[in-house]
Protein backbone atom coordinates (compact mmCIF):
# COMPACT_ATOMS: atom_id res chain seq x y z
CA UNK A 1 0.00 0.00 0.00
CA UNK A 2 1.24 3.37 -1.05
CA UNK A 3 1.32 6.39 2.12
CA UNK A 4 -1.92 8.09 0.29
CA UNK A 5 -3.87 4.81 0.23
CA UNK A 6 -2.54 4.04 4.15
CA UNK A 7 -4.00 7.55 4.98
CA UNK A 8 -7.57 6.79 2.84
CA UNK A 9 -8.49 3.63 4.89
CA UNK A 10 -7.01 5.39 8.25
CA UNK A 11 -9.45 8.56 7.68
CA UNK A 12 -12.46 6.19 6.73
CA UNK A 13 -12.32 4.65 9.94
CA UNK A 14 -11.54 7.77 11.68
CA UNK A 15 -15.35 8.80 10.52
CA UNK A 16 -16.44 5.80 12.44
CA UNK A 17 -14.43 6.49 15.46
CA UNK A 18 -10.80 8.32 16.16
CA UNK A 19 -8.53 5.74 16.98
CA UNK A 20 -4.62 5.93 17.57
CA UNK A 21 -1.68 4.88 15.57
CA UNK A 22 -1.51 1.88 17.24
CA UNK A 23 -4.91 0.79 17.25
CA UNK A 24 -5.00 0.94 13.54
CA UNK A 25 -1.42 -1.00 13.49
CA UNK A 26 -3.06 -3.68 15.37
CA UNK A 27 -5.72 -3.79 12.33
CA UNK A 28 -3.21 -3.82 9.78
CA UNK A 29 -2.96 -7.57 9.29
CA UNK A 30 -6.59 -7.90 8.37
CA UNK A 31 -6.87 -5.39 5.92
CA UNK A 32 -5.87 -6.56 2.32
CA UNK A 33 -4.96 -3.71 -0.70
CA UNK A 34 -6.31 -4.43 -3.91
CA UNK A 35 -6.91 -3.26 -7.42
CA UNK A 36 -9.23 -4.60 -10.31
CA UNK A 37 -9.78 -3.65 -14.16
CA UNK A 38 -13.29 -2.17 -14.95
CA UNK A 39 -15.85 -5.42 -15.07
CA UNK A 40 -14.38 -7.79 -12.73
CA UNK A 41 -16.66 -10.04 -10.99
CA UNK A 42 -15.86 -10.03 -7.40
CA UNK A 43 -18.77 -12.55 -5.95
CA UNK A 44 -20.86 -14.25 -8.22
CA UNK A 45 -24.61 -16.06 -7.59
CA UNK A 46 -24.31 -19.41 -5.75
CA UNK A 47 -20.62 -18.38 -4.39
CA UNK A 48 -20.04 -18.27 -0.73
CA UNK A 49 -19.36 -14.42 -0.57
CA UNK A 50 -15.43 -14.50 1.30
CA UNK A 51 -14.86 -10.52 1.98
CA UNK A 52 -15.78 -7.11 2.71
CA UNK A 53 -15.00 -4.15 1.12
CA UNK A 54 -14.14 -1.20 1.91
CA UNK A 55 -14.20 1.01 -1.58
CA UNK A 56 -10.97 3.47 -1.92
CA UNK A 57 -11.91 4.66 -5.41
CA UNK A 58 -13.98 3.42 -8.53
CA UNK A 59 -17.64 1.97 -8.11
CA UNK A 60 -18.43 -1.97 -7.27
CA UNK A 61 -21.88 -2.67 -7.96
CA UNK A 62 -23.96 -5.48 -6.16
CA UNK A 63 -27.37 -6.92 -8.31
CA UNK A 64 -28.89 -9.82 -8.60
CA UNK A 65 -30.86 -11.59 -11.72
CA UNK A 66 -34.76 -13.12 -12.19
CA UNK A 67 -36.33 -13.98 -14.81
CA UNK A 68 -33.46 -12.59 -17.30
CA UNK A 69 -33.98 -9.26 -15.81
CA UNK A 70 -30.93 -7.70 -13.63
CA UNK A 71 -31.73 -5.33 -10.55
CA UNK A 72 -28.73 -3.30 -9.14
CA UNK A 73 -29.64 -2.93 -5.24
CA UNK A 74 -26.75 -0.76 -4.69
CA UNK A 75 -23.44 1.46 -6.36
CA UNK A 76 -20.55 1.78 -3.57
CA UNK A 77 -17.85 4.43 -3.76
CA UNK A 78 -16.61 6.94 -1.55
CA UNK A 79 -14.88 4.54 1.00
CA UNK A 80 -18.33 3.00 1.89
CA UNK A 81 -18.05 -0.62 2.11
CA UNK A 82 -20.10 -3.68 0.41
CA UNK A 83 -20.38 -7.11 0.02
CA UNK A 84 -23.02 -9.85 -0.63
CA UNK A 85 -23.65 -9.69 3.22
CA UNK A 86 -26.02 -12.06 3.53
CA UNK A 87 -23.65 -14.65 2.02
CA UNK A 88 -20.87 -13.19 3.76
CA UNK A 89 -22.36 -13.17 7.45
CA UNK A 90 -24.37 -16.32 6.88
CA UNK A 91 -21.94 -18.39 5.09
CA UNK A 92 -24.77 -19.67 2.06
CA UNK A 93 -24.49 -19.20 -1.73
CA UNK A 94 -24.66 -15.45 -2.89
CA UNK A 95 -27.97 -14.65 -4.21
CA UNK A 96 -25.97 -11.74 -5.76
CA UNK A 97 -23.37 -10.85 -7.93
CA UNK A 98 -20.92 -8.34 -6.99
CA UNK A 99 -18.71 -6.13 -9.87
CA UNK A 100 -16.49 -2.98 -10.70
CA UNK A 101 -17.68 -1.10 -12.76
CA UNK A 102 -15.24 1.00 -13.55
CA UNK A 103 -12.01 0.63 -12.16
CA UNK A 104 -11.74 0.12 -8.33
CA UNK A 105 -8.76 -0.05 -5.53
CA UNK A 106 -10.46 -1.76 -2.35
CA UNK A 107 -9.31 -3.00 0.46
CA UNK A 108 -10.97 -6.03 1.20
CA UNK A 109 -11.02 -8.06 4.25
CA UNK A 110 -12.00 -11.74 4.35
CA UNK A 111 -14.37 -13.66 6.36
CA UNK A 112 -12.22 -16.17 7.98
CA UNK A 113 -9.50 -12.40 9.64
CA UNK A 114 -12.38 -10.86 10.61
CA UNK A 115 -14.75 -13.06 13.06
CA UNK A 116 -11.24 -14.11 14.29
CA UNK A 117 -10.17 -10.57 14.95
CA UNK A 118 -13.81 -9.55 16.65
CA UNK A 119 -12.72 -12.07 19.31
CA UNK A 120 -9.30 -11.03 19.62
CA UNK A 121 -9.38 -6.99 19.23
CA UNK A 122 -12.06 -4.91 20.48
CA UNK A 123 -11.88 -2.16 17.98
CA UNK A 124 -12.42 -4.69 15.30
CA UNK A 125 -15.68 -5.83 16.93
CA UNK A 126 -16.92 -2.08 17.21
CA UNK A 127 -15.75 -0.96 13.92
CA UNK A 128 -17.58 -4.43 12.91
CA UNK A 129 -20.83 -3.30 14.85
CA UNK A 130 -20.73 0.42 13.78
CA UNK A 131 -20.36 -0.69 9.70
CA UNK A 132 -22.98 -2.99 10.01
CA UNK A 133 -25.06 0.12 11.40
CA UNK A 134 -23.80 2.05 8.87
CA UNK A 135 -25.01 -0.22 6.22
CA UNK A 136 -28.67 -0.77 7.53
CA UNK A 137 -29.30 2.99 7.43
CA UNK A 138 -27.97 3.19 3.98
CA UNK A 139 -30.29 0.19 3.18
CA UNK A 140 -33.07 1.95 5.33
CA UNK A 141 -32.62 5.52 3.46
CA UNK A 142 -32.60 3.73 0.33
CA UNK A 143 -36.19 2.32 0.82
CA UNK A 144 -37.23 5.40 1.76
CA UNK A 145 -36.02 7.18 -1.56
CA UNK A 146 -37.90 4.78 -3.71
CA UNK A 147 -40.85 5.04 -2.18
CA UNK A 148 -40.57 9.00 -1.76
CA UNK A 149 -39.24 10.15 -5.41
CA UNK A 150 -39.85 9.51 -8.96
CA UNK A 151 -37.26 7.54 -11.08
CA UNK A 152 -36.40 10.79 -12.26
CA UNK A 153 -35.77 12.52 -9.39
CA UNK A 154 -33.30 9.29 -8.12
CA UNK A 155 -31.67 9.81 -11.40
CA UNK A 156 -31.42 13.85 -11.14
CA UNK A 157 -29.52 13.18 -7.75
CA UNK A 158 -27.11 10.12 -8.94
CA UNK A 159 -26.04 12.84 -11.37
CA UNK A 160 -25.29 15.27 -8.99
CA UNK A 161 -23.80 13.07 -6.62
CA UNK A 162 -21.99 10.53 -8.60
CA UNK A 163 -21.23 12.43 -12.11
CA UNK A 164 -18.33 9.79 -12.64
CA UNK A 165 -20.78 6.61 -12.22
CA UNK A 166 -23.20 8.17 -14.90
CA UNK A 167 -20.87 9.16 -17.37
CA UNK A 168 -18.74 5.96 -16.94
CA UNK A 169 -21.06 3.37 -17.11
CA UNK A 170 -23.47 1.85 -19.50
CA UNK A 171 -26.77 3.53 -18.95
CA UNK A 172 -29.16 -0.19 -18.61
CA UNK A 173 -27.30 -0.52 -15.07
CA UNK A 174 -28.26 2.82 -13.85
CA UNK A 175 -32.03 1.84 -15.20
CA UNK A 176 -31.78 -1.29 -13.24
CA UNK A 177 -30.86 0.81 -10.01
CA UNK A 178 -33.84 3.37 -10.76
CA UNK A 179 -36.19 -0.15 -11.54
CA UNK A 180 -36.98 1.41 -14.83
CA UNK A 181 -36.67 0.07 -18.42
CA UNK A 182 -33.15 1.36 -20.32
CA UNK A 183 -35.77 3.63 -22.69
CA UNK A 184 -37.86 5.34 -19.99
CA UNK A 185 -34.34 6.36 -18.47
CA UNK A 186 -33.26 7.47 -22.39
CA UNK A 187 -36.91 9.47 -21.98
CA UNK A 188 -35.69 10.97 -18.43
CA UNK A 189 -32.21 12.20 -20.43
CA UNK A 190 -33.69 13.63 -22.99
CA UNK A 191 -36.00 15.84 -20.63
CA UNK A 192 -33.46 16.85 -18.85
CA UNK A 193 -31.08 18.15 -21.93
CA UNK B 1 -46.92 -12.06 34.57
CA UNK B 2 -43.75 -10.83 36.91
CA UNK B 3 -40.54 -9.69 35.50
CA UNK B 4 -38.57 -12.36 35.97
CA UNK B 5 -41.43 -14.86 34.23
CA UNK B 6 -41.34 -12.43 31.20
CA UNK B 7 -37.60 -11.95 30.63
CA UNK B 8 -37.07 -16.49 30.89
CA UNK B 9 -39.87 -16.41 28.40
CA UNK B 10 -37.86 -13.41 25.95
CA UNK B 11 -34.71 -15.37 26.84
CA UNK B 12 -35.95 -19.14 25.75
CA UNK B 13 -37.77 -16.98 22.50
CA UNK B 14 -33.85 -15.03 21.89
CA UNK B 15 -31.94 -18.51 22.21
CA UNK B 16 -33.93 -19.70 19.46
CA UNK B 17 -32.70 -17.16 16.71
CA UNK B 18 -29.54 -16.19 18.12
CA UNK B 19 -27.55 -17.17 21.52
CA UNK B 20 -26.78 -15.09 24.10
CA UNK B 21 -24.03 -15.38 26.53
CA UNK B 22 -25.04 -15.42 30.20
CA UNK B 23 -22.77 -11.98 30.73
CA UNK B 24 -25.11 -10.62 27.90
CA UNK B 25 -27.99 -11.66 29.31
CA UNK B 26 -27.52 -10.31 32.59
CA UNK B 27 -26.83 -6.64 31.38
CA UNK B 28 -29.88 -6.92 29.42
CA UNK B 29 -31.68 -7.50 32.57
CA UNK B 30 -30.22 -4.73 34.67
CA UNK B 31 -30.31 -2.28 32.06
CA UNK B 32 -33.23 -2.60 29.92
CA UNK B 33 -36.94 -2.13 31.56
CA UNK B 34 -40.52 -3.87 30.57
CA UNK B 35 -43.05 -1.63 29.49
CA UNK B 36 -46.16 -2.70 28.25
CA UNK B 37 -48.02 -0.08 24.89
CA UNK B 38 -52.03 -0.39 23.53
CA UNK B 39 -52.40 -1.02 19.97
CA UNK B 40 -52.16 1.71 18.43
CA UNK B 41 -49.81 3.69 20.47
CA UNK B 42 -46.81 5.23 19.03
CA UNK B 43 -43.43 3.74 20.48
CA UNK B 44 -41.07 6.28 18.05
CA UNK B 45 -42.43 9.75 16.82
CA UNK B 46 -41.27 10.86 13.83
CA UNK B 47 -39.19 14.47 13.52
CA UNK B 48 -38.44 13.28 17.39
CA UNK B 49 -34.67 12.16 18.08
CA UNK B 50 -35.01 8.09 19.19
CA UNK B 51 -33.49 7.78 22.74
CA UNK B 52 -34.74 4.17 22.83
CA UNK B 53 -33.94 0.71 21.04
CA UNK B 54 -37.27 -1.90 21.72
CA UNK B 55 -36.93 -6.03 21.90
CA UNK B 56 -40.14 -6.79 20.92
CA UNK B 57 -41.48 -9.96 23.65
CA UNK B 58 -45.17 -10.13 22.72
CA UNK B 59 -46.94 -8.62 19.70
CA UNK B 60 -46.29 -6.72 16.80
CA UNK B 61 -45.24 -3.63 15.76
CA UNK B 62 -45.00 -1.57 12.51
CA UNK B 63 -42.44 0.82 10.75
CA UNK B 64 -43.01 2.99 8.48
CA UNK B 65 -42.41 6.73 7.04
CA UNK B 66 -44.62 8.92 5.27
CA UNK B 67 -43.96 10.37 2.08
CA UNK B 68 -46.57 12.54 -0.33
CA UNK B 69 -49.18 12.04 2.74
CA UNK B 70 -48.98 8.31 2.29
CA UNK B 71 -47.74 5.38 4.57
CA UNK B 72 -45.03 3.09 3.73
CA UNK B 73 -44.49 0.63 5.62
CA UNK B 74 -40.66 -0.81 6.14
CA UNK B 75 -41.56 -3.87 7.95
CA UNK B 76 -43.22 -5.38 11.02
CA UNK B 77 -41.56 -6.04 13.78
CA UNK B 78 -42.52 -9.80 15.84
CA UNK B 79 -40.49 -11.49 19.32
CA UNK B 80 -37.58 -11.59 19.36
CA UNK B 81 -36.63 -9.00 17.31
CA UNK B 82 -34.28 -6.04 17.97
CA UNK B 83 -36.06 -2.40 16.31
CA UNK B 84 -35.69 0.86 16.51
CA UNK B 85 -35.22 3.82 14.13
CA UNK B 86 -31.46 3.36 13.84
CA UNK B 87 -30.15 6.62 11.84
CA UNK B 88 -32.03 8.22 14.35
CA UNK B 89 -31.02 6.70 17.54
CA UNK B 90 -26.87 6.53 16.67
CA UNK B 91 -26.66 9.78 14.92
CA UNK B 92 -29.12 12.00 17.32
CA UNK B 93 -30.81 13.24 14.55
CA UNK B 94 -34.83 13.88 13.52
CA UNK B 95 -36.79 10.19 13.35
CA UNK B 96 -37.50 9.52 9.35
CA UNK B 97 -39.26 6.30 10.56
CA UNK B 98 -42.41 5.98 12.88
CA UNK B 99 -42.98 3.11 14.80
CA UNK B 100 -46.38 2.14 15.93
CA UNK B 101 -48.52 -0.81 17.92
CA UNK B 102 -50.20 -3.34 15.76
CA UNK B 103 -51.46 -5.16 18.72
CA UNK B 104 -50.87 -4.43 22.53
CA UNK B 105 -46.93 -5.29 22.98
CA UNK B 106 -44.92 -5.99 25.80
CA UNK B 107 -40.85 -4.81 24.99
CA UNK B 108 -37.63 -4.63 26.67
CA UNK B 109 -36.85 -0.80 25.88
CA UNK B 110 -33.28 0.30 26.28
CA UNK B 111 -31.83 3.46 26.95
CA UNK B 112 -29.32 5.28 24.19
CA UNK B 113 -27.03 6.66 26.99
CA UNK B 114 -27.03 3.36 29.06
CA UNK B 115 -25.96 1.93 25.73
CA UNK B 116 -23.33 3.68 24.53
CA UNK B 117 -22.03 3.79 27.62
CA UNK B 118 -21.93 -0.07 27.84
CA UNK B 119 -19.69 0.28 24.39
CA UNK B 120 -17.15 1.64 25.78
CA UNK B 121 -17.26 -0.32 29.20
CA UNK B 122 -18.56 -3.74 28.58
CA UNK B 123 -17.27 -5.67 25.15
CA UNK B 124 -20.42 -8.60 25.17
CA UNK B 125 -23.25 -5.90 24.26
CA UNK B 126 -20.75 -4.36 21.65
CA UNK B 127 -20.91 -8.22 19.80
CA UNK B 128 -24.79 -8.98 21.32
CA UNK B 129 -25.84 -5.48 18.78
CA UNK B 130 -23.47 -6.49 16.35
CA UNK B 131 -25.41 -9.36 16.04
CA UNK B 132 -28.98 -7.67 16.18
CA UNK B 133 -27.57 -5.37 13.67
CA UNK B 134 -26.40 -8.34 11.53
CA UNK B 135 -30.12 -9.80 11.79
CA UNK B 136 -31.45 -6.59 10.97
CA UNK B 137 -29.70 -6.09 7.71
CA UNK B 138 -30.21 -9.33 6.33
CA UNK B 139 -34.03 -8.92 6.99
CA UNK B 140 -33.89 -6.06 5.13
CA UNK B 141 -32.03 -7.32 2.40
CA UNK B 142 -34.29 -9.78 2.23
CA UNK B 143 -37.34 -7.55 2.23
CA UNK B 144 -35.36 -5.97 -0.38
CA UNK B 145 -35.19 -8.58 -2.84
CA UNK B 146 -38.67 -9.35 -2.40
CA UNK B 147 -39.93 -5.66 -3.72
CA UNK B 148 -38.14 -6.30 -6.55
CA UNK B 149 -38.73 -9.95 -7.51
CA UNK B 150 -42.29 -10.58 -5.92
CA UNK B 151 -45.67 -9.61 -7.75
CA UNK B 152 -48.44 -7.69 -5.41
CA UNK B 153 -50.06 -11.48 -5.11
CA UNK B 154 -46.78 -13.33 -4.12
CA UNK B 155 -46.23 -10.48 -1.46
CA UNK B 156 -49.13 -10.97 0.05
CA UNK B 157 -48.79 -14.52 0.15
CA UNK B 158 -45.47 -13.91 1.67
CA UNK B 159 -46.84 -11.76 4.46
CA UNK B 160 -49.41 -14.24 5.08
CA UNK B 161 -46.85 -17.18 5.14
CA UNK B 162 -44.43 -15.50 7.41
CA UNK B 163 -46.80 -13.85 9.93
CA UNK B 164 -49.92 -15.55 9.75
CA UNK B 165 -50.83 -13.91 13.22
CA UNK B 166 -49.93 -11.25 12.18
CA UNK B 167 -52.17 -10.51 9.19
CA UNK B 168 -55.32 -11.04 10.95
CA UNK B 169 -54.44 -7.59 13.15
CA UNK B 170 -53.97 -5.45 10.20
CA UNK B 171 -55.93 -3.28 8.13
CA UNK B 172 -56.29 -2.64 4.24
CA UNK B 173 -54.34 0.32 4.54
CA UNK B 174 -51.57 -1.22 6.73
CA UNK B 175 -51.07 -4.46 4.26
CA UNK B 176 -51.52 -2.31 1.45
CA UNK B 177 -48.53 0.16 2.52
CA UNK B 178 -46.43 -3.22 3.24
CA UNK B 179 -46.86 -4.36 -0.33
CA UNK B 180 -46.81 -1.23 -2.08
CA UNK B 181 -49.94 -0.51 -3.74
CA UNK B 182 -53.06 0.58 -3.65
CA UNK B 183 -56.02 -0.23 -0.82
CA UNK B 184 -58.17 -0.84 -4.02
CA UNK B 185 -55.76 -3.04 -5.29
CA UNK B 186 -55.21 -5.17 -2.58
CA UNK B 187 -59.43 -5.94 -2.52
CA UNK B 188 -58.87 -7.05 -6.24
CA UNK B 189 -55.99 -9.24 -5.05
CA UNK B 190 -58.27 -10.84 -2.40
CA UNK B 191 -61.47 -11.03 -4.83
CA UNK B 192 -59.40 -13.28 -7.22
CA UNK B 193 -57.80 -15.31 -4.38
CA UNK B 194 -61.68 -15.78 -3.74
CA UNK B 195 -62.30 -16.98 -6.54
CA UNK B 196 -59.38 -19.52 -7.11
CA UNK B 197 -60.22 -21.22 -3.66
CA UNK B 198 -64.05 -21.03 -4.78
CA UNK B 199 -63.03 -23.08 -7.80
CA UNK B 200 -60.28 -25.61 -6.22
CA UNK B 201 -63.67 -26.33 -3.22
CA UNK B 202 -66.37 -26.64 -6.36
CA UNK B 203 -64.28 -28.79 -8.20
Amino acid sequence: MTPNQFADIRNKINTYIPITDEEFESLYHILDYKEYPKNTILTTVGEVEDYFYIVLSGFLRLYHIVDGKEYTTSFTTDSNTTSSYESFIKRTPSKYILETCTRASVVRLSYEKVYKAYDENFLVERLGRISTEQNYIRKINQQIEINSFTAEERYIKIKNEWPDLIENIPQHKIATYLGIAPESLSRIRKNLD
Amino acid sequence: MDKEKILEKYKIELNKTMPIEESQWEFLKLSFSIKTYKRKDILIELNKVTNEIFLIVEGYVQLFHLANNKEYTIDFFSPPLVVTSFESFIHRTPSKLCLKAITDVTVLVGNYDVISEAYMHFQPIQKLSRFFTEYSLISRLESEYNNNTLSAKEKYFYLFEKHPHLIKNLNQKQIASYIGIAPESLCRIKKSLEKDKNMLTNN
